[in-house]
């Protein structure tokens, strides 16, 4: 199997492993969408901090 | 190998290369990663991975280059002991290697740079732990760029955890035909319909593996395709996720009476142990290898007295309980590793030489074969001569049970075959044991028909 890849611009690294096209594009995909997730994750840690923050007497979590 | 020139394994990364000199390891860094490697150090992301025991420490020497006109600096890591490899890991070693890189890319991106590649070569496991051995994977972050090493990550470590995770243990062999990870295509068909349902492993695996499918001989041009950084942020803890919620129990078997099929009284048992740790202070050795360590119930005999212990087993089960009872207990002298005595890791790679064999990585100072002679004798076929020489390979001194054939565990052995084995008894084995070793003591063990031998090697 071989996957010819097109550097570009944006690729700038000095890849010695050939990343694989298919996995490029996947990570792409995939990272749209944990990205979002990983936003809300932390929002989510923040929000559960502070309320433990709350409840604990301002003690650190 | 400790051989003067550059290491057989370092040859891939043009940034630099392993050399050995005088018995010492050093690492030439080369012009061409200048830069990258001036940033690693300048930006506070080595003493972060330093400060957080991930990744090896290294100091600059002032030598002769191997290449001089390549080179840029000579650095001197630090030494791991024993090197071992992802195919002699068990479930909770790998995983705990995959972790591991993950927080090295976690704390890179922190600092601006990330990892280039994402080899499980690239982990070692020192006093227990895993670290990073590779001062040279580092690479400036560009913001946009998706993670170059993505692929690798995902051969490396996420085909085989979720194959022995969720189809057989015993799958982690394919790491030794596949050095540069398992191919998704293969671990996608593999793995059971039900990870479908899994949203990391359908993503990184199964949709991974059709989209390295799709692309496959076209040619791509992927400008204007950017990754955020939470996006790249986003893919490395959703990757740190699907590693951390891979699960492994032995199937069928409760830990706790996992190694109860044993014919010793505990007086016995307890006595055999009095009589190895006994041994062990006579000669007092530099290093271990308790082969067929089983759950390391005698590797602790050695470590405790602070000996560097490789402990190995051909079962993943007892290498998992080991590991993860060392890990408990904080042990640092033990190396749980999974190994087949009868088919040991060869050297593999390129010219045979890129990893090393089992052989190659000794000889041991001492080591422990306890309980193991019928299962290379009976169950393996293996002359007795033979098992003599082997051992006269692979150390200097010997600790050795000799189990005869009116014990209840070679009876079971033989409890389905012809007895063909009219040598194996207590006399053939001295003789043959004394063409490669001295004998310099024997003793009964009370309550079974065991013996224990301290031998040394002959001279020449």
């Amino acid at each position: 199997m071989a996957i010819i890849f097109v550097p570009s611009d944006m690729f700038q690294g000095y890849y010695y492993l050939d990343p694989g096209s298919g996995s490029l594009f996947i990570q792409l995909a995939i990272g749209a969408f944990v990205g979002g997730l990983f936003l809300i994750k932390n929002y989510f840690v923040r929000i559960k901090c502070f309320f433990k923050k709350l409840f604990n007497n301002g003690k650190k979590v | 190998m400790r051989v003067d020139g550059i290491d057989t394994s370092s040859f891939r990364d043009p940034s630099g290369f392993l050399f050995w000199k005088d018995r010492q390891l050093y690492r030439q860094v080369n012009k061409t990663y200048q830069e990258e490697y001036d940033l690693l150090m300048a930006s506070g992301l080595y003493s972060a991975l330093t400060n957080a025991g991930l990744i090896i420490l290294h100091e600059e020497v002032a030598m002769e280059p191997l290449c001089p006109g390549l080179a840029y600096r000579i650095i001197k890591p630090e030494i791991i002991p024993f090197v071992s490899y992802p195919y002699e890991w068990c479930f909770s070693q790998l995983k705990d290697a995959a972790l591991t890189t993950l927080a090295v890319q976690t704390r890179a991106l922190e600092h601006g740079m990330v990892l280039k590649d994402c080899s499980a070569y690239n982990i070692q496991f020192k006093k227990c732990k895993p670290v990073f051995i590779d001062t040279l994977s580092f690479e400036r972050y560009h913001e946009g760029q998706p993670w170059v090493a993505y692929r690798q990550f995902c051969q490396h470590f996420l085909a085989p955890l979720s194959l022995m995770s969720k189809k057989d243990i015993r799958l982690s062999q394919l790491l030794r035909i596949y050095l540069d990870g398992i191919p998704l295509d293969l671990a996608s068909s593999l793995l059971p319909f039900h990870t479908y349902l899994s949203f990391p492993l359908l993503s990184h695996m199964h949709a991974h593996a059709r989209s390295q499918r799709h692309f496959a001989d076209k040619i791509v041009d992927v400008s204007g395709q950017k990754m955020s950084r939470l996006s790249f942020r986003g893919l490395v803890d959703n990757l740190e996720s699907a590693v951390k919620d891979m699960k492994w129990q032995p199937g069928g078997t409760e830990w706790a009476t996992y190694y109860k099929g044993t014919n010793y009284s505990a007086e016995a048992f307890q006595r055999k142990g009095h009589l190895v740790a006994e041994y062990l202070d006579m000669i007092k050795p530099t290093n271990v290898w308790d082969l067929g360590a089983n759950t390391g119930m005698f590797s602790c005999l050695a470590s405790n007295k602070g000996i560097s212990t490789i402990s190995f087993d051909i079962d993943p089960a007892a290498v998992e309980r080991n590991y993860l009872e060392c890990k408990a207990r904080g042990e640092t002298d033990i190396l749980p590793l999974l190994i087949d005595l009868t088919n040991p890791s060869p050297g593999i790679g390129w010219q045979n030489r890129e990893r090393m064999s089992l052989i190659s990585r000794g000889p041991a100072d001492t080591v422990l074969a306890l309980a193991l002679i019928h299962h290379l004798a009976i169950s393996n076929n293996v002359p007795l001569e033979q098992i003599a020489a082997f051992f006269s390979t692979i150390c200097n001194s010997l600790i050795i049970e000799f189990v005869p054939k009116s014990d209840t565990q070679v009876q079971r052995l033989l409890s389905t075959r012809e007895d063909i084995f009219k040598d194996y008894n207590k006399l053939t084995f001295e003789d043959r044991f004394s063409r490669y070793f001295k004998i310099r003591d024997s003793v009964a063990i009370r309550d079974s028909e065991r013996t224990l031998y301290l031998m040394e090697k002959c001279e020449n």
